[in-house]
This record gives structure tokens, C-alpha cells and sequence, in this order.
């Protein structure tokens, strides 16, 4: 992030009200005047939640990799230029302006996290899990990622896989390319999608087994 | 839809905080939260948003941006990361009052009064409106 410079947001001072009936008064106070001033619409923030309530989410991602496991050409692409490639899929949009696809080996395993707040790839993965928003997850797995992989996401991994954790604080949203699981051989595109968690397109697991 | 790639320097800083004490039993935490490693993609049991105020936090964040009410997301991101530091500077010890849109919501707030498009009176004076009762449901959707 780059620092303080003219434009950038006043420190803050004081604390910020918690309790839930305040929260909630607060939230219909900005939408009202916002919607009294015509700088918004409630059917425009409807729309906005109901995309990513029901319509982008971890399936699309897992369609990306299912055909990145059986395209080689596009697997290239996706590696290359993660944005270019979802977008020949028709998968794109805010918060995947930058995107960065890295892939899983034998000897490497890919995690994702924000350190500073929860950016997330939302074009192939939705909007992120409770946890990843956590501040001990944000902080673990950046310092110790394989002991956090193993306590709290139940994933080992022995000392001959290196991990490389991408912390998706500045412009690139990443996500997780993982091996394709064996025993999935001739199966379609279809078929494979299901293998691949959200989860796994984070990192904190290895798709699921046939 | 603003599809404008926004072009600043890349360089995120890491932020590398001292883990904290007890990790067993946040890691038990972490886990209770944690859904999802076994299931589907779009199953995996976790609601996007836990209350209706969530969704309507996010649904203005976005809304405003998609309409290019601000030109860059990290205008609202910046806000978000300014937020949930002072929260973590204050509330260490208690992970269980963290609540990642209460941050959110403070940062959209702030974001709305420092671009201009309202004024910290007025968002006063409204939220006191509703929390009394002295405006009902109604009220919200609809311009008077």
C-alpha cells in the first residue's frame, strides 16, 4: 500500500458505536439519505446483494479450474493472465480486475490470505468465509502457515512441499489452482467442478478426492 | 458498470502482528467457524451475510462504487484496513466481539462524510430517528 500522501483518509479518532441496535439504525440512516439524495437506489443494493448471495461463489472459480485441468492451452492462459482467461469463460467483474492464478505441484501449495482486511478474488470465489476475515487468521497464516494449516484447517503437509503464502493486500487478487485429484481421469469439465471447495481455491484444503 | 481498472503502485505492505497467546483455544474458534472444507462450493452452510444490515452495508459499498460515486475501490479498502487496525489496536484479547461489517460500516460512513455526500449531522440525526422508532421500516427504501 503505498503511504500517507494527499488523499488519503484522516486518522481516526474515537470509537466507532457497537451495539447491534445502533449498527442496524445506522445502516438504515446511510441507506435512506443516501437513497433521499439520489446517490443510490434500494433496487441497485438489492441486485448487489443478491449477486453475490446467490449468483457468484466458489462455483464459477471451480469451473475455471475444472477446465484448466482438462485444456492444457487454457491452463497456460489462466497462469499467464488469470483475468483474461475467466473472462473468455464470461466470469469477471469488480474485485478480479487483477487476477492472479497459482498453481498447485507436488512440492508447492499455494494459500491466500489479507493481512490488512479481506481482499478476495469475488468474480471466482464470491465473497469471503467469516474466518478468512478474522484477525488470527490474517495474522497466523502469514507467520506460521504450515502449523495453521495443520491446527486449524486439519490440512498436513510435509516439510518437502514448500508453501507459498500470497498476501492479496495490494492490487492482484489471487486464487488457488490445486491439483487435480487422481482417479478423475476421461471425467468432463462438469464432473470435475465438483471436486474443487472453496476451500481449496483458498488454499486451507486439497480439492476432494473421487 | 465501472469496469475502470484502477492503476496504482502495487508493493502491499505485509503487517505481521505478534500471534497471540491461547492459540488452542482460538484455533478451536477458528475451526467452529470454519465450514465448508468437504462441502460443494455453493453449499457450504455458511450465510453470506449473518444479519440484513450486513447485506445492506455491503449492498451501499458496492452499489456507490459500481455507480462510480467513488472512483477507486481502495477509497472505501483504505478506509476498511484503517478501521479494522484501530479495532485490532484496542480489542486484542477479544476475538469474540469482532465483527468484520460493524468495520465495514464504520468505514463506509467515513468514506460518505469525507467524499461529501453526507454530513456527520445528518447521519446522526437520522440514525437517532430510527433507533428511537421515530421512523419505521418504510422509511428506508423510499425518497420523501
Amino acid at each position: 500500500m503505498s503511504a500517507q500522501q494527499a488523499g488519503s483518509p484522516p486518522p481516526i479518532t474515537g470509537m466507532y458505536p457497537r451495539s447491534e441496535a445502533e449498527v442496524v439504525a445506522r445502516t438504515k440512516a446511510l441507506e435512506s439519505l443516501l437513497i433521499e439524495k439520489g446517490l443510490t437506489s434500494s433496487d441497485l443494493i438489492d441486485k448487489m446483494v443478491s449477486l453475490y448471495e446467490k449468483d457468484i461463489g466458489p462455483l464459477l472459480g471451480a469451473k475455471v479450474v475444472a477446465r484448466a485441468w482438462v485444456d492444457p492451452a487454457f491452463k497456460t492462459r489462466l497462469l499467464e493472465n488469470a483475468t483474461k482467461a475467466c473472462a473468455e469463460m464470461g466470469i469477471g467483474g469488480v474485485q478480479g480486475e487483477d487476477m492472479v492464478c497459482v498453481e498447485n505441484t507436488p512440492t508447492v501449495h499455494n494459500v491466500i490470505v489479507c493481512t490488512l482486511c479481506s481482499c478476495y478474488p469475488w468474480p471466482v470465489l464470491g465473497l469471503p468465509p467469516n474466518w478468512y476475515k478474522y484477525p488470527q487468521y490474517r495474522s497466523r497464516m502469514v507467520i506460521e502457515p504450515r502449523q495453521a494449516l495443520q491446527e486449524d484447517f486439519g490440512l498436513a503437509l510435509p516439510e518437502s512441499v514448500e508453501i507459498h503464502v500470497w498476501d492479496t493486500s495490494a492490487e492482484i487478487r489471487y486464487f488457488v489452482l490445486p491439483e487435480r485429484p487422481a482417479g478423475t481421469e476421461g471425467m468432463t469439465e462438469e464432473e470435475l467442478a465438483k471436486f474443487v471447495t472453496r476451500d481449496a481455491l483458498i488454499g486451507v484444503a486439497k480439492t476432494k478426492a473421487p | 458498470m465501472n469496469q475502470q481498472r484502477e492503476t496504482e503502485q502495487a508493493g502491499g505492505e505485509r503487517q505481521s502482528q505478534q500471534a497471540p497467546q491461547g492459540l488452542s483455544a482460538q484455533a478451536e474458534r477458528l475451526i467452529a467457524h470454519m465450514e465448508g472444507t468437504t462441502a460443494l462450493p455453493r453449499q457450504n452452510g455458511e450465510l453470506v451475510f449473518n444479519a440484513p444490515w450486513e447485506s445492506r452495508a455491503f449492498g451501499m459499498a458496492a452499489a456507490l462504487y459500481e455507480q462510480g460515486r467513488y472512483q477507486r475501490w481502495d477509497e472505501f479498502r483504505e478506509r476498511l484496513i484503517a478501521e479494522i487496525a484501530a479495532w485490532e489496536r484496542h480489542h486484542r484479547e477479544r476475538e469474540e466481539s469482532w465483527n468484520y461489517y460493524a468495520r465495514w460500516l464504520a468505514a463506509l460512513e467515513r468514506l460518505l462524510v469525507e467524499k461529501g455526500m453526507l454530513s456527520k449531522e445528518e447521519i446522526e440525526l437520522r440514525t437517532a430517528e430510527f433507533a428511537s422508532g421515530a421512523r419505521g421500516e418504510g422509511h428506508v427504501r423510499h425518497a420523501h
